[in-house]
């Protein structure tokens, strides 16, 4: 090729493959675009939170303010933290990524043993009441971080082969596997498998692979469905909530009614009924459901337009980073805002079955809101490093 | 240079990234999107509707139906507020957590059950039920009952049972006038007597209250609450007096304890006869309308004879043990060891209806639990039912005021008109007895009804002849219901073919003189009665008197309407007389009541027998109507189904209680009695205060009231120190009382003794013997025959009462009553 382009040009020049940890060069700001939309749905997000959760915490807690105070407080620090991260040369990552993927197994491992069982499942390590966390969040984080790093170390032959491309991610995966299944995490397990494969994908992984996989679980589930009745009735459950109101019956169908009853327009702010006490749990899983009903189609469209364009802003932060790892963190952390976002998305709306699935930015969850943060704050910091792609 | 491009994102990432942000930016939220679409434009109305049904609670407000006064203003029902208790078995668990669900369950179900007093068993499964959003648990918990649960709710946290309003009615005087009141259903709809005929008007509107209400049932902060207040209902006050309700069921209990075989039981009635007020109305065994469940008396009887019968019939060498759990509360604990339940009867059927329609779509074979059941269900009817207006039956010989005064009125006979009674009358071939088989001789109308003459009667009836006599009935109103305000009366039966099948047979008329051969109600005689006595107006009886509204303003006062005028004055003045002679010299001597002047008929029936019968069964009554002169009450009493073997003749049996209820019921009206010289012996003085007094002033003061003495003891005194009877005492006629003069009365008790079977003078003496003093009741002392006997005496004998005390003696004639 006898015209390098700019960036070829300007990485040949800089970047010393032995050295990830030269200083870091600022060659523009951070981008403008997913700070402000981060700030943006940081703050919607709280303020769904109040409308959705003050009858709920007034019952519950005797005080309508709670879940909006301790959102705010852990916001504020997380937006702190995002900062600072965001000023975090990302490289240091993969230094010890492995310590910390490690570090965050054991944890996961030990979880079933110290951990804290709330709402029937031990998934929580805690120090005292107030402050728990899951490990499997921070696995999350973690396997974006490794696999991020160890694939864009790969060389791309290796990549595309599938003793080495494929084998020892699934292997660590299965470790993972193991842990989650003995908190039975199944949604976490899935998103995780989801994450991980998706920074696979992109850094070049054959996907043939996957044409089996998939086609055999789609097998594999309408097998089970067809010869499990309770797998049936949940299917049933999914398709018509009203037919059995019973436990995710009735909270899929109270989540259903708040967002149909929202109209186009919505009830207004503050107005919404279906949260009186209808919803279940409206500070955590379907604070969007809440947020339907008061804000209506508009309201809910602007939400989704803003984790669409968030998540186009960290994808496109990803095809424009320098080097392979910050463009396979990008996607990871990107990947992992989509898939949580819109999880929860098709839970409340009914496009999937009813399970655990909290609304980034939106949904009450101290630690998770720190680390969603974090990850921003990583993002961030990789936009930094990314070259002018419209010139590319 | 490879190792360098290696390490910056290659065209394969970036690729994929598009492919990533097309699919989840693109494809993924914008079916989020279509399906918000879809959820809150398409189906809008849909979740609308949805969030209105979960959203809002429609309460039915019940209100609280009307009272029901006696013509005093004494309440006789009246309804409690009390509330509906369900829970919602989803809520029972799913919003208390300390528990398991099945702990929570089970807690909630033992509470509920020892506070209302279920079967726990039942209870838990109700409250298990979590594919239902509201389970009933129990109707009509009066309020301190809903208030524990509610406190014992707070104090355990715990949720799901929910209360609404709800109405319980409450019978202040438990069993009286059941049959008049009714009862409610379940739902508090009238299902028998003033309950179901003024249902209407007691039941009143049920408001309405829709609220938002957030899901643990507290208010929601949206203006769109709906309340429409509660209407309740009217309240009834009734022409019962409660007094004169109590006399007649006395009298009526006393009567049935009386006559134990007495098998369908006794009715009364007790109206004025000038308006066609209905005073007093029962047919005892009566039941409690708070416990309308509980079957007594003779419907126990029967019911325990018919299943008895059934399991003769269909299993008759199977043992078995049905307990009174059964028989008198209806539970099926009370299926000891009932073999072969199931079994269906080939020769019963019964319809099988179609669920949907309600059409009867065929017939089926019953089973034997079935029909067990229905004996039971028939005599709760029967238990119900007010016999007095929707049982007919024939009436006998009290249905001869109206062969007699239609006779008269229609000029077939005169008061003169002679008649002779040889004891026997043929009719083409048929030989019909007088009750008097030796015959009564010549006598004239007036006598014919006070010997309630049977063939007299047959000679009035041929005189008038079948249509005329057929148009009298009419008039009476006696193929006709009376139009009383109660529901369930029956219009009686008289021959199906009406007249024509009447003069088809030509003893049907004979017989039909003297009350024989066709059924009508007691309602329907008293009526007729009340028009004979009442110069001739036939009037409807009522017993509804006024409708209050809930304030206490009058709505609506009912008017005596009077049908038509069936007999002239006159003629009704020769009735009157014709029975006060009745009572006074002829077969109804036994109703006579010292100080009124009584006129009465009496009836002894001949009744169709059952199947099962081995002897002639009979009914007893009697009509008494005082004063006679002007008439204020009319008593009405029927015996039911006695056997021929024991007393069963109206003069004997029924009368009495006739007498009875007169003589109690007079006073409460004011009517004091007004003795004529014959009765002198009848008249009460009361005894004065003579201690202080010296022996000639107390001398004075007895001869004042007609009273002797004699002075007991020494004389130690100037002034007299003690007296029997005490001061107070009413005595009959010329008593004689004892004075202390110096000393008191020892304060001994003496027994009363057996009078049974003396005459009145034997009595006198017996009594006086023993230091007591006697109250004559009944047959007028120039009446006194061999036949005379005590009927009853209170106090009983043996009771061990103070020197001087009072025993009533009721005597009645035993002889030439017949009829």
């Amino acid at each position: 090729m006898a015209v390098y382009t700019h960036d070829e040009q300007y990485k040949q020049q800089t970047y010393q493959p032995p050295q990830p940890l030269s200083p870091p060069r600022i060659k523009k700001g951070m981008d403008g675009p997913l700070l402000f939309m981060v700030l943006l749905l940081m703050a919607t997000g709280l303020l769904a939170l109040f409308t959705a959760s003050y009858v709920y915490s007034y019952y519950n807690n005797e005080n309508s303010m709670y879940y909006f105070t301790r959102q705010g407080i852990f916001a504020l620090a997380g937006i702190f933290c995002m900062l600072i991260i965001s000023r975090i040369n990302y490289h240091i990552y993969g230094f010890f990524h492995r310590y910390f993927f490690i570090g965050v197994l054991v944890l996961m491992y030990l979880t079933p043993f110290i951990g804290k069982t709330v709402k029937g499942a031990k998934r929580w390590i805690g120090f005292g009441e107030t402050f728990r966390f899951q490990p499997s969040e921070l696995m999350k984080v973690a396997v974006i971080i490794s696999f991020s790093y160890v694939a864009s170390q790969m060389a791309t032959e290796d990549l595309r082969t599938f003793r080495k491309g494929v084998m020892p991610f699934l292997e660590v995966l299965a470790v993972i596997a193991g842990a989650m299944v003995l908190q039975k995490h199944l949604s976490g397990t899935v998103i995780i498998f989801a994450i991980g494969l998706i920074v696979l994908f992109v850094a070049g992984i054959k996907i043939w692979y996957f044409v089996p996989v998939g086609v055999t679980g789609v097998f594999a589930a309408v097998a089970y469905i067809l010869t499990n009745s309770y797998a049936q009735e949940r299917v049933a459950s999914w398709l018509d909530p009203f037919l059995d109101l019973r436990d995710t019956g009735w909270q899929a169908a109270m989540s259903h009614v708040a967002i149909g009853s929202g109209g186009i327009w919505g009830l207004g702010l503050g107005q919404g009924r279906q949260k009186q006490l209808y919803i279940p749990e409206p500070a955590n899983d379907f604070v969007f459901s809440a947020w339907c009903e008061e804000m209506g189609l508009l309201g809910a469209t602007l939400i989704l337009v803003m984790f669409g364009y968030l998540i186009y802003r960290g994808f496109y932060i990803a095809r424009s980073s320098r080097d392979k790892f910050g463009c396979l963190l990008a996607t990871g952390i990107s990947a992992k805002l989509a898939i949580q976002a819109l999880m929860n998305l098709f839970v409340v709306t009914g496009i999937f079955p009813v399970t655990g699935a909290a609304l980034p930015f939106f949904s009450y969850g101290g630690t998770a809101l720190m680390i969603q943060l974090a990850e921003m704050g990583i993002l961030l910091n990789i936009s930094r490093f990314t070259v002018d792609t419209e010139q590319n | 240079m490879a190792g360098m491009n290696s390490n910056s994102p290659n065209g394969r990432m970036r690729s994929r990234i598009a492919v990533l942000i097309l699919l989840m930016c693109g494809v993924c939220f914008s079916a989020v999107f279509v399906r918000l679409f879809y959820m809150q434009v398409l189906k809008y109305e849909f979740y609308t509707s949805k969030a209105r049904q979960y959203q809002t609670r429609d309460t039915i407000v019940a209100p609280s139906r009307g009272t029901i006064y006696d013509r005093n203003m004494n309440k006789l029902a009246e309804s409690a507020a009390t509330e509906r208790i369900s829970v919602n078995p989803n809520d029972v668990y799913k919003k208390s957590r300390e528990l398991n669900e099945n702990e929570q369950r089970e807690n909630v179900a033992r509470m509920l059950a020892e506070t209302l007093g279920l079967n726990y068993e039942t209870v838990l499964q109700q409250v298990s039920d979590t594919t239902k959003q509201s389970k009933d648990i129990k109707s009509r918990v009066d309020q301190d009952t809903c208030n524990t649960i509610r406190q014992w709710m707070v104090e355990n946290g715990s949720y799901g049972i929910n209360f609404t309003p709800d109405t319980r009615r409450y019978y202040i005087n438990g069993a009286f006038a059941a049959q008049v009141l009714g009862m409610t259903d379940g739902d508090g709809v009238g299902s028998y007597g003033i309950e179901a005929s003024c249902n209407a008007e007691l039941t009143g509107k049920p408001g309405r209250l829709v609220r938002a209400e957030n899901a643990r049932n507290s208010e929601m902060p949206f203006d769109n609450d709906q309340y429409v207040p509660a209407e309740n209902g009217n309240s009834i006050v009734l022409t019962i007096d409660e007094t004169i309700q109590s006399i007649l069921e006395n009298h009526l209990e006393t009567a049935l304890a009386d006559n134990p075989y007495a098998r369908d039981g006794v009715e009364g009635i007790v109206m004025n006869p000038k308006t066609g007020e209905i005073y007093a109305m029962a047919s005892m065994p009566d039941y409690d309308p708070n416990e309308p469940y509980t079957l007594t008396g003779i419907y126990y009887n029967e019911e325990k004879r018919q299943i008895e019968e059934l399991m003769e019939t269909y299993q008759p060498d199977v043992p078995f043990e049905i307990t009174d759990e059964y028989y008198i509360y209806g539970r099926s604990a009370g299926f000891v060891n009932l073999p072969n339940q199931d079994m269906e009867l080939p020769d019963r059927t019964r319809p099988v209806t179609d669920n949907k329609t309600g059409k009867v779509i065929g017939q089926r074979p019953s089973t034997l639990i079935e029909e067990i059941r229905d004996c039971r269900s028939r005599q709760l009817i029967q238990m119900w039912t007010n016999h007095t207006i929707a049982s007919a039956q024939e009436p006998g010989s009290t249905f001869k005021l109206m062969t007699v005064s239609a006779g008269l009125e229609s000029g077939s006979i005169a008061a003169t008109t002679p008649f002779y009674c040889s004891g026997e009358r043929t009719v083409t071939g048929q030989t019909i007895h007088c009750w008097r088989r030796i015959g009564h001789g010549a006598e004239d109308t007036m006598q014919a009804l006070m010997n309630s003459c049977n063939p007299a009667m047959i000679e009035i009836g041929f005189k008038t002849g079948a249509n005329t006599f057929y148009e009298y009935m009419k008039a009476y109103g006696l193929l006709e219901k009376t139009g009383i305000d109660l529901p369930g009366e029956s219009k009686g039966f008289f021959y199906r073919g009406g007249l024509s099948e009447f003069k088809s047979s030509d003893t049907n008329l004979p017989v039909a003189t003297f009350g024989q051969r066709f059924n009508v109600t007691s309602l329907q005689m008293a009526s007729m009665i009340a028009a004979v006595v009442d110069d001739g107006k036939l009037k409807t009886p009522y017993i509804v008197k006024e409708v209050l509204y809930p304030d206490g303003s009058v709505k609506s006062t009912t008017q005596t309407e009077v049908k038509r005028q069936v007999i002239s004055k006159e003629t009704s003045a020769f009735m009157r007389e014709a029975m006060y002679q009745t009572v006074y010299n002829g077969t109804a001597t036994n109703a006579y009541v010292a100080g009124y002047n009584v006129g009465g008929k009496t009836a002894t029936a001949e009744i169709p027998r059952e199947k099962h019968d081995m002897e002639d069964r009979y009914n007893a009554g009697i009509t008494a109507v005082a004063p006679i002169e002007d008439p204020q009450i009319l008593v009405y009493i029927v015996v039911k189904d006695i056997p021929k073997s024991i007393d069963h003749g109206g003069g004997k049996v029924a009368a009495p209680i006739a007498a009875r209820v007169v003589a109690d019921v007079m006073p409460y009206l004011g009517i004091e009695p007004v003795y004529s010289s014959e009765e002198s012996a009848r008249a009460e003085h009361t005894v004065p205060n003579m201690v202080g007094m010296t022996e000639a002033e107390a001398e004075r003061a007895l001869s004042e009231v007609g009273m002797e003495y004699r002075v007991r003891g020494k004389v130690e005194s100037e002034t007299i120190t003690d007296q029997i009877p005490a001061a107070g005492t009413k005595l009959q006629g010329k008593s004689r009382v004892i004075l202390y003069m110096g000393g008191e009365q020892s304060g001994e008790e003496v027994p009363v003794p057996n009078l049974n079977g003396l005459t009145p003078q034997e009595c006198r003496d017996l009594l006086q013997s023993r230091g007591l003093y006697m109250k004559r009741m009944g047959i007028p002392n120039k009446n006194t025959s061999q036949g005379t006997r005590p009927l009853r005496q209170y106090p009983e004998s043996g009771t061990m009462v103070a020197e001087g005390t009072v025993v009533t003696v009721e005597f009645i004639n035993t002889t030439n009553i017949g009829d």
